[in-house]
């Protein structure tokens, strides 16, 4: 059977029991209710899958589609998405996602009878996005938005290209979209200097493996349809649109699709919105999408993600950290581990840690780095026994094996994110590289320990029974 | 992020964040978020597009001259 999202949240629901919370009362999406809730839990450290079975739509009326968000706030529900073990959600999990990204798995085909996304379809006059429980994030946001991803197809090659966008709701079939230099804006750019509209279709909810997938770091060129489909680990079921037919074609097992075209040339003001870093981006004056048809399973689920919160910063770090593992390896073989910290929105701040051998190595694995991501703005690179899932470790490091005038170098004039709110230019700023690894070029003191020998004779239990165990506070200094 | 300008709105008095290069200067209306209003920055009481750090850029590129 296909992936979908009603098969993910039933896996959820028996792995992770508790991460997953319902809500039966009533809450108004458009008003901030959905986001404050989230707020609430964040500000208490807990990060639950939300599931709100009677959200209102824009129309202020009950929706007819439940709405599930913060899904992507754990690493553990990533890895459940990716069909693997909870325990396996530090590198291992990163690891799995660079194998999968590394083959493609051609998509199937399928005809309109056999299509969950076509139980409903809305066209011209019936179209209405008002249905949608749209979510209002932050308080300067324009208005609600769809923040979900969308394929756009390349108008001289025949692929997919599939990534996360805003989408401002504008009206009953009219939503704002702002997109960052890179891939769909390509195919836009390419659509728009012949003066011809871009197709655009918005996944509004579907497995969380295929929005993990879509946050790849293929080339430009490599159809995303059948990278996504190996990420998902499953061909993608593709149907014919019901605007272009089978010259775009929609997946088959989502909830819900918006298809819409972009015209050439035209612009309004869109934003600001909230974005990944956890700072508003301003309000700009952005193409818009005219929708030309919505289609939906019957009892479709509506999905969310919290952008600026840790939502969007897993599912965008995770998928890059396994790609850059692999890429730093061919240039430094003894690399143990990369993590993007949540203190770095999971895209600024990028731990690596190697098992030296040589003086430099530190540098080419930082520059290994950055040039695969261009979000990557901070490298710090540390020793095999610091842990890079542990920040408080790196730190540790950086403040005992780091001399700034010696270990910290600065990049000017490299391509960053347009959405690091620190950056000066559009698209360019500057990185920093930190080696906080020991000298193996001199002695240098080492790490204090208690003997091995001596922590396998002690034993806690004889010592501490485990209520007075459980009873001890742990200090929260660690975040 | 780019340059941004912000701008309180005519109405609520609030104030916003709008990009500089898309939106300074030129005759768009704005869309205020909080309140939903409509207007030209010619109407605001208050702008800030203070750019400090090219200014002392600029300064510095220029000061071979002095």
């Amino acid at each position: 059977m296909a992936k979908e999202i009603r098969s993910y949240l039933r896996q959820v629901k028996e792995l992770l029991p508790d991460d997953m919370v319902s809500v039966k009362k009533p809450v108004y999406p458009a008003r901030f209710d959905v986001t404050a809730l989230l707020a609430h839990l964040e500000m208490s450290g807990k990060f639950p899958l939300m599931f709100f079975e009677h959200p209102m739509n824009l129309k202020e009326g009950k929706s007819s589609f439940p709405l599930v968000t913060n899904l992507f706030a754990t690493r553990q529900r990533c890895a459940v998405a990716l069909g693997l073990d909870p325990s396996l959600w530090k590198l291992p999990l990163s690891l799995e996602y660079a194998r999968r990204e590394e083959r493609l798995i051609t998509p199937e085909r399928i005809d309109r009878q056999g299509a969950p996304i076509k139980e409903v379809i809305k066209r011209g006059g019936d179209v209405d996005l008002r249905d949608f429980p749209i979510v209002r994030h932050h308080e300067m946001d324009g208005g609600p938005y769809i923040d979900m991803a969308a394929v756009m197809k390349d108008p001289d090659e025949d692929f997919y290209n599939i990534s996360f966008h805003r989408n401002e709701y504008k009206g009953i079939a009219r939503l704002g979209i702002h997109m960052s230099p890179r891939h769909n804006w390509t195919i836009f750019r390419k659509n728009e200097e012949r003066k011809l509209p871009t197709p655009i279709v918005v996944v509004v909810s579907h497995h969380p493996a295929f929005y993990l997938g879509a946050l790849n770091v293929a080339a430009f060129g490599v159809d995303d349809y059948a990278l996504v489909g190996s990420i998902m680990d499953e061909p993608m079921r593709l149907v014919p649109s019901e605007t272009w037919g089978d010259a775009f074609l929609v997946p088959a097992d989502a909830e819900i699709v918006i298809e819409g075209e972009i015209p050439p040339g035209v612009r309004e003001v869109e934003g600001p919105f909230g974005e990944f870093p956890g700072t508003y981006g301003p309000q700009r004056w952005r193409p818009v999408v005219e929708v030309k048809a919505i289609t939906h399973r019957r009892d479709a689920i509506y999905q969310d993600i919290f952008v600026g919160h840790r939502d969007t910063w897993i599912v965008g770090g995770l998928p890059k950290e396994g790609s850059l593992f692999n890429a730093i390896k061919g240039v430094v073989p003894t690399v143990k581990a990369i993590h993007f910290a949540i203190s770095g929105s999971c895209r600024f701040n990028c731990y690596i840690s190697i098992d030296k051998k040589v003086e430099g190595e530190t540098k080419q694995a930082a520059l290994m780095a950055m040039a695969q991501c261009d979000f990557v703005k901070n490298a710090i690179v540390v020793d095999a026994d610091i842990d890079p899932f542990n920040e408080q470790e790196v730190m540790w490091a950086v403040a005992t094996r780091v001399q700034p005038a010696e270990d910290i170098d600065i990049i000017r004039n490299i391509k960053g994110s347009m959405l690091d709110p620190s950056i000066m230019h559009d698209t360019k700023g500057s990185k920093m590289i930190i080696d906080a690894t020991k000298p193996v070029d001199r002695p240098f003191a080492r790490r204090v320990n208690v003997p091995d020998e001596a922590l396998k004779r002690v034993r806690l239990d004889e010592f501490i029974d485990h209520e007075t165990f459980k009873k001890i506070p742990t200090p929260d200094e660690s975040v | 992020m780019a340059r941004i300008f912000t701008i309180v709105c005519p109405k609520c008095k609030k104030e916003f964040e709008v990009h500089f290069g898309d939106l300074r200067h030129k005759e768009i209306k704005l869309h205020c978020p909080y309140c939903d209003n409509w207007f030209l920055q010619t109407e605001s009481e208050k702008i800030d597009d203070r750019w400090f750090l090219s200014f002392l850029w600029f300064l510095w590129s220029i000061s071979f001259l002095w």
